[in-house]
């Protein structure tokens, strides 16, 4: 996919003309990480050459790696079956709810885990039966509450008005529900997420498990906690085991009830350049082994004697989204024009900005062009399409000069671009699939006119922008 | 279990007792000939009345030895087990004098002393070497008091008719049926028939064999001799017969080995007859049943030392009917693997590959060949990044589990790990654990990570114990795991093959296959078959509790069953049905798994059995084998008869059974179909259990030609305890439409 230059099978050719400019001289080029990058270009995902997608499906397209998306799955799965007994992974829906990716990491046995009415529904629309669906999130209307206590879907609790709620639907139907509460605490490692679930360290917790054992229509068997979210110190999942099976222990010594499930939530980080690390992700982000050895040994040491007294051990849950998929997808965009910036530095305007990289926000993509590029690399912006100031996809990355309809490549953007992107001044684009054997497929057509205003009612008086007389 | 209606078995009444007592006597008749059964051994008391005199004082004899026996509180006092000895002396005192005051006086001396006698071989020949104490007692008490005897003038001489009687069935037949008769000193063909019908009412096999080893005795005998002495086969003939019976059939497995082993040591013993004979002539006394013990004991002690666990196999432990051994070897063998292999569990979380298998290239080769190593592999390669560190390779530092229930007999935890490429040929095995199994034999887990090791000698290991992590110690290159199997304790002894159970193996890129036995070879992807909690607790079966169903019979009659579970006084669950049959279970390691079926037919039962016989408590399961017995297959009488004679030790069904989860319904639907080959005929019957997490198995049904049984669940129940009530609770029944079969 990407190629080193080769000096001595150029020295033999012509040496093509560069447009003169002239460049300050610096000495940043060189860091202590090692030297520029300035010969890198991919040319082909998954060896599907790029311009045959862009000629195909137009610009900017997303590209998703079927074969990734598995292999990526299958990686964290064995890296935790091998250390703990029972593992079961839902597939978080709002990292990327595209029903192709869904699909995908449920025929390796991914359960759901939703977080809204639309997540649950999507999920049960694409075929997932209640039974293996976590229901999760600060919001879950009565409606769509009523039906996943009729399917047997796990709920989430995450705050008493929705225990209250979930007690008398399940009067009003005459079932017992088990269901599942949300921790918070302090792991030391990680900011306190204290707005969602029960707090542990103040005795909300303990006080919200009473609750449950009093109730004659709920049942206690599940635990769960999300630390935080692109969590770089698996240190902190050591914390979290620990705390969490210290409740299991007390809970069940307290209230009577067996726990059968501890669900880890997720955020496990992915391979994606934070803004404002220092560091490469090469070297700061946890192997999926690293976060496995960090929960997997203090929840053995934890239920050791639980397995020696023959109580089952309780299932490890994850829902580690963004870790699983955000390598698997790519973003070709195209170049629409190159400025010179008024401080000097020079700028490339892309045809996908932040309302399709929405990602950009926080990450420093990396940015591949798709042929060799000839020229010295200089510091380059690169904005997107909006007529928004802050439409900024790389605010400096060092590229030799592009020309317009050149294409480049973003990478990774397979976590919450597909599900936080914006019909903001811009259609969204075609998202392409390519499976194993090079096969490509649509798994999301780009969208149009109508698509967007298909849901718009004009009032009669407005049906015209001639104002009727 | 105490039954609900308050009856409590602390004390028998007497009538059980007396009851109790006399099915003792009556089994320690049948005892002699191996065959345990009250009912029979009352035909055989009734046949040792073909000489009153010799009758009388054998039940004389069993009756003070009983006494006895349970005047002092012996150990299976009221089982019979100690009188069937004094019953042979009173027998043998009756064979030579009248029945009077005096010789009763003698029979009560002898039969004391043989309880006593009995009681203590027994406990001294188990602790020797496992040895059954058979008629030792007799023998040497009758030879007493036979030396005695010679001091006791006031004792009549009691004569049988020397002679044979008119023949009945032809020389042969009549010296073989009297000599059989003289194992209760009766040589009369007729009394030989008796006990012969006996003895072929119980096991067909056990008569074959005591005709053969008759047959093989009396062989070497005409070879050896030219004229015997006349009536000499007859009065000792028997020992051939017994020897065979007990080397071939009641402590073996039974198969073409022992068969010849069986014949072997019944020509061996009567040449010890021979021999023995000829030594007590001098003191004027008969041979009994010395040989028969000389030479059993012999074959039998000194097989217990064989250094292979391929046939033949002993079962000293557990002595049974010969048809009875070989069920529960055939069955033990299909599920559990060959048994000179041992059975182990993968000793990891997750699937590994096998680097090693058995006599592989590297180093399981020689004494050590029955090996395994097992690393893990990402894309056909060991590490990740340059593969220069310890902490690259994808298996360094992953949990070790015990493959087995064992103690820790030793461990080592202090060498270092090698660096990738280097090896430490000092210390060998590197760090290590070793595991004494339940069963016996040592399980060696070699190349542990320094400072791994968490158990300690003396403690006690089940499967699910994280031991220690995966290393790079001793003789090895990569990190790695090294598993074997040793007959002795020490370190790496000679190795004994040994297999994967409950598995779900993989070959190149092809999906996991769960399998019960499982035989992997070097890059063969294997992992344990994860137990899933709520297949489990579907299935689970505590005791005490009560499943009624209704069963639609083949003609459509339909009747209320009832299955309940008990637990023995030895720690064994059982499933029992209403006519009293019962099959034993264990719900372990991922497994639930019926055996050892006893009783009469019972239609639910041998339902469920067949249904449900063996069943993984794996999600991974999809798909299995297994080889019930052909006694659960609901056979008409002429095939069945033709089977027995086709296959008189009995057969396996071939089965093959699917489980699919039926989410519509919620619950597990099990499909088994059942084939049998008879002369070249396939029968073939189908099953279907139907069963979920809240109910258990709610539905069973079968299917042979056009016939079809059914049984649905009515009620759970529990029973009571004292201080607990019993209790039972409708099931109510799934969906609207009634009539609706998930098993159709």
């Amino acid at each position: 996919m990407t190629d080193q230059s080769d000096p001595e099978a150029q020295a033999g050719k012509l040496k093509p003309w560069i447009k003169p400019s002239i460049v300050m001289h610096r000495s940043g080029l060189v860091n202590k990480f090692g030297a520029v990058r300035r010969d890198r270009w991919q040319t082909d995902i998954e060896e599907v050459p790029i311009g045959e997608l862009v000629h195909d499906f137009g610009s900017p397209l997303f590209v998703i790696s079927e074969s990734k998306l598995r292999d990526n799955l299958h990686r964290l799965m064995r890296a935790f079956t091998a250390r703990y007994p029972s593992v079961r992974y839902a597939w978080s829906y709002k990292t990327n709810y595209l029903g192709a990716v869904c699909n995908t990491f449920h025929q390796e046995g991914a359960w759901a885990e939703v977080v809204s009415a639309f997540e649950y529904e999507k999920a049960r629309a694409l075929g997932v039966p209640g039974e293996q669906i976590l229901f999760n999130g600060p919001h879950k209307p009565r409606a769509i509450l009523e039906r996943a206590i009729k399917e047997d879907a796990h709920i989430h609790i995450d705050h008493l008005d929705e225990l209250y709620l979930i007690e008398t639907i399940a009067k009003e139907t005459g079932k017992v529900v088990d269901v599942t509460i949300r921790l918070n605490f302090e792991t030391g490692y990680t900011e306190n997420w204290g707005r969602f679930g029960f707090n542990v360290e103040s005795g909300q917790a303990i006080d919200a498990a009473w609750r449950i054992a009093r109730s004659e229509q709920l049942r206690l068997t599940g635990l769960h906690s999300h630390i935080g979210t692109f969590v770089l110190d698996q240190r902190a999942y050591g914390a979290q085991a620990r705390i969490m099976c210290a409740f299991l222990q007390e809970a069940e010594d307290k209230t009577g009830c067996e726990i059968e499930t501890l669900d880890f939530g997720g955020g496990f980080a992915s391979h994606n350049a934070l803004q404002g690390i220092y560091l490469p992700p090469e070297q700061v982000v946890p192997s999926f082994d690293q976060y496995a050895e960090a929960i997997c040994t203090p929840l053995i040491e934890a239920t050791y004697e639980r397995s020696a007294r023959g109580r089952p051990l309780p299932i490890l849950i994850l829902e580690t989204g963004r870790a699983v998929v955000d390598d698997a997808e790519s973003l070709v965009t195209t170049v629409v024009a190159n400025k010179r910036l008024p401080d000097g530095r020079r700028c490339v305007v892309a045809d996908a900005g932040v309302n399709t990289l929405f990602t950009a926000f926080w990450y420093n993509h990396q940015v591949l062009p798709t042929r060799e590029l000839i020229g010295t690399p200089e510091e380059t912006v690169i904005y997107g399409p909006l007529c928004m100031n802050i439409d900024v996809v790389r605010s400096s990355i060092l590229l030799a000069p592009l020309k317009a309809g050149d294409t480049l490549v973003i990478s990774p953007v397979g976590a919450y671009n597909n599900t936080q992107w914006l019909q903001f001044i811009e259609y969204r684009p075609n998202v392409v699939m390519v499976h194993p054997g090079k096969e490509v497929s649509l798994v999301r057509s780009a969208e149009k006119l109508d698509s967007i205003t298909a849901h718009e009612h004009l009032p009669k008086h407005l049906s015209s922008p001639v104002k009727s007389k | 279990m105490i039954l609900d209606e308050g009856k409590t078995p602390e004390r028998r009444s007497i009538l059980a007792e007396l009851q109790a007592t006399i099915g003792g006597v009556l089994r320690a008749y049948s005892g002699i000939l191996f065959v345990d059964h009250a009912a029979i051994g009352f035909m055989f008391l009734c046949a040792t009345f073909w000489f009153p005199n010799v009758g009388l004082a054998g039940l004389i004899a069993a009756a003070i030895g009983m006494a006895v026996g349970y005047v002092l509180q012996l150990p299976y006092a009221i089982s019979g087990v100690n009188v069937y000895s004094s019953l042979l002396v009173g027998l043998s005192l009756g064979a030579f004098y009248e029945l009077d005051a005096r010789l009763i006086v003698l029979i009560a001396l002898s039969a004391a002393l043989t309880v006593l006698l009995a009681a203590a071989l027994r406990d001294v020949l188990w602790r020797l070497g496992r040895l059954p104490v058979l008629s030792v007692p007799f023998v040497i008490v009758a030879l007493t008091t036979a030396l005695a005897a010679a001091n006791y003038g006031g004792l009549t001489p009691y004569y049988e008719p020397a002679q044979l009687p008119p023949a009945l069935m032809g020389d042969w037949i009549d010296t073989f049926l009297a000599s059989l008769g003289s194992v209760f000193f009766s040589p009369h063909p007729i009394v030989g028939v008796a006990l012969f019908l006996g003895i072929a009412l119980r096991s067909r096999y056990l008569a074959f064999l005591c005709i053969c080893g008759y047959a093989s005795g009396q062989l070497v005998f005409s070879l050896l001799t030219v004229n015997p002495p006349p009536g000499l086969l007859a009065w000792t003939g028997f020992n051939f017969a017994l020897t065979a019976m007990a080397v071939g059939g009641v402590f073996v497995v039974p198969s073409l080995a022992t068969f010849v082993l069986a014949l072997i040591a019944a020509g061996s013993s009567a040449v010890v007859t021979s021999a023995l004979g000829n030594a007590l002539l001098i003191y004027g006394l008969p041979v009994m049943a010395s040989p028969f013990l000389l030479t059993t004991l012999t074959f039998l002690a000194a097989l217990r030392l064989r250094m292979s666990a391929a046939a033949p196999v002993l079962l000293l432990e557990q002595p049974g009917l010969p048809e009875t051994n070989f069920e529960r070897a055939r069955l033990a063998r299909r599920r559990l693997g060959s048994l000179a292999s041992t059975p182990l569990l993968a000793p990891f979380l997750g699937e590994w590959q096998v680097y090693q298998g058995f006599d592989g290239p590297h180093t399981h080769q020689d004494r050590w060949r029955y090996a395994l190593d097992f690393h893990r592999l990402e894309g056909a390669v060991a590490y990740s990044g340059e593969g220069n560190d310890l902490e690259d390779y994808h298996c360094f530092g992953l949990p070790i589990l015990s493959p087995a229930f064992g103690l820790v007999v030793n461990i080592q935890d202090s060498l270092p790990d090698n660096l990738p490429g280097e090896l430490d040929l000092r210390n060998n095995w590197g760090n290590y654990i070793l595991v004494q199994t339940d069963a016996g034999s040592f399980v060696l887990l070699a190349h542990l990570k320094k400072g791994s090791v968490r158990v300690h000698p003396g403690e006690r290991v089940t499967p699910d114990t994280i031991i220690a992590k995966c290393g790079n110690s001793g003789r090895s290159p990569q990190p790695h795991v090294h598993l074997q199997v040793q007959r002795h304790g020490n370190l790496g002894g000679s190795t004994m093959p040994f297999h994967l159970v409950s598995a779900v193996t993989r070959r190149d890129s092809q999906s996991g296959q769960y399998h019960v036995v499982a035989e992997v070879d070097s890059g063969d992807s294997v992992q344990r078959a994860e137990d899933d909690r709520q297949l489990s607790s579907a299935l689970h079966l505590p005791v005490g509790r009560t499943l009624r169903y209704r069963v639609t019979d083949a003609k459509g009659d339909t009747q209320d069953s009832m299955l309940r579970v008990i637990v023995t006084l030895f720690g064994q669950f059982r499933l029992v049905g209403e006519t009293g049959a019962s099959a034993a279970f264990e719900h372990r390691n991922g497994t639930l798994a019926f055996y050892d079926r006893q009783g009469p037919a019972d239609q639910l039962l041998d339902l469920w059995l067949l249904a449900l016989g063996l069943s993984p408590l794996s999600n991974q399961a999809l798909v299995w084998l297994d080889e019930p017995s052909v006694r659960l297959m609901p056979l008409g009488r002429v095939t069945r008869f033709l089977l027995s004679c086709l296959h008189p030790l009995g057969m396996g069904i071939q089965s093959r059974y699917e489980r699919q989860w039926l989410s519509a319904d919620k619950c597990w639907k099990q499909n088994g179909t059942h084939t049998i080959e008879i002369l070249r005929h396939a029968h073939s019957a189908s099953t279907v259990a139907v069963f979920d997490p809240d109910t258990g198995c709610r539905e069973l049904s079968m299917q042979y030609h056009d016939r079809h049984w059914r049984a649905a669940l009515l009620a759970i129940g529990q029973s009571g305890d004292r201080g607990v009530r019993a209790w039972e609770q409708e099931v109510p029944v799934m969906g609207s439409d009634q009539g609706r079969l998930i098993g159709n």
